[in-house]
Parts: C-alpha cells; structure tokens; sequence
C-alpha cells in the first residue's frame, strides 16, 4: 500500500475515517479494552484522535468469516492522517481476535476544529460491556446454509484504503 | 413504503427512489434498507428495473460491496 499524501490535503486539516471491526464471538469485554488502549495509543503517536466508539453487539454474520458465524461489531470514527491509518489496519491484522476490518475515508479535508468531540470514558466502557445481547440480525431472511469463507476478498478490500478515496470524488 | 403502492419491492419505478427523496440515505451500515436493491440470492438488481439513476447506482453498489465485506449483507449465490 502506497504512504502517499494527497495534494488536496491542507497543511493543518486532517482526515476523518470510520472503521468496522468484527470480533470473534467469544472476545471478552477485557480483550475490548486491550484493543481500545492499543488504538488509542497509536493515536496519541500519530495525533490522530478517536470521535466515537460504539458496540452493536454480538451479530448474526450474513456469512462465515474465518469459521465464526457470529462476530462482535465495533464501529469507530476518528480524525488522523493517511498514516495513521495504515498503522490502525496493520495492528488489527494483528490482533487475533479482529476477524474483519474496514475502514472508509469519511472526508478527506477536515478542520480538526470543526470536530470538537473525542471519545468519552463512558462510551469506551459502553463499547466493552457487552456479550449480554445478541442482535437477530438476518433472522428474517438468510436462512441459507453457510456461504464459503470471504476471507481473502475481505482483506483485499480491507486493504485497499486508497481506492475508496477515488469513490469520494 | 407508499401506501398507494403494492407491497411489491421490485416494480418498475419511473424516477430513482433517492432523487424523489432526498432524505433516504445510502449507508453501508443500513442493510436493512440496501436489500432492497438485491435478489434473493444476493445479486445487484439492474437499475432499469429498479429505476435507480446511474449517480445512485453507482453509491447503491459501493454501499452493497461494502456492507457485504462487514458481513451485514451476503455475497451473491453462483448460480
Ligand atoms: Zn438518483
């Protein structure tokens, strides 16, 4: 994946991102926490800074992802830099218990300022505690056996940040 | 849904359902919404049965590849 920065990138102005990752079912809210600190670190590094964080629970997958057929849904959104980014989809191909991620360009110009919030206490604990809750997500249609394992397509996509930039434009 | 329309979710619609309405958003994280827009089986539905513009169609089918690549939608079935 190529580091490059885009010309359109003003001088103090940063990117703002959002990310889907999937965890295993089994991953407990102390994993979640292992994984917060680990991005949030990379953050305060790159002076990137995590907006929001929210659980959707423990979902139905819509098809088998590396033999789960249910994952725990993690959404982030933040501001950082192209780097940053790359640093982020290097540590979740890391953590074992990430089983997909993505993340999207959201706008590739923002004033920082014009994002004032950041992440709070509460909605990182809120973003831990879950496993209580399963979400019946595609209990109304597919009903259908197990499709094969995405994986490669996933990654591939996953990996490919730099191609959703040209869908914005 | 329109109350004047069979509840069918394919009829052949004469202008694109997101210029008619611009609060109907096209979000990868709604699939709910976006199954609409495919078969059965999983597979895009043509925009001339649909009646989708190209403009949307082409922000329906980034939204479907990527909602298929979190798993919120499943990849088309091969025939
Ligand atoms: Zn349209």
């Amino acid at each position: 994946m190529a580091l490059t920065r885009s010309y359109r990138d003003q001088v103090n102005n940063e990117r703002e991102y959002e990310m889907i990752t999937i965890l295993a079912p089994e991953t407990t809210s102390e994993d979640i926490k292992v994984i917060q600190r680990r991005v949030l670190d990379l953050m305060d590094r790159k002076e990137g800074r995590l907006l929001a964080l929210e659980n959707w629970g423990r979902r139905r997958l819509a098809y088998t992802v590396r033999k789960h057929r249910k994952g725990i849904y993690l959404y982030w959104r933040f501001l950082g830099h192209f780097e940053l980014v790359a640093e982020i989809e290097r540590l979740m191909r890391m953590i074992e218990k990430v089983i997909r991620y993505m993340s999207i360009l959201v706008d590739a110009n923002v004033d920082p300022n014009a994002r004032p919030e950041s992440v709070t206490e509460e909605q990182l604990n809120q973003a831990a505690a879950i496993q209580s809750f399963d979400v019946p997500e595609h209990e109304d249609r597919d009903q259908r056996p197990a499709e094969t394992d995405e994986d490669d397509a996933g990654e591939a996509e996953a990996a490919g940040e730099e191609s959703e930039d040209e869908d914005k434009e | 849904m329109m109350n004047d329309k069979k509840p069918r979710r394919f009829g052949r619609r004469k202008v694109c359902l997101f210029c008619a309405d611009n609060t109907v958003k096209i979000d990868y994280k709604n699939p709910q919404m976006l199954r609409s827009f495919v078969t059965e089986r999983g597979k895009m539905i043509p925009s001339r049965i649909t009646g989708t513009c190209a403009q949307h169609q082409r922000s329906l089918s980034l939204a479907i590849r990527r909602s298929r690549m979190v798993a919120l939608m499943p990849f088309a079935v091969n025939e």
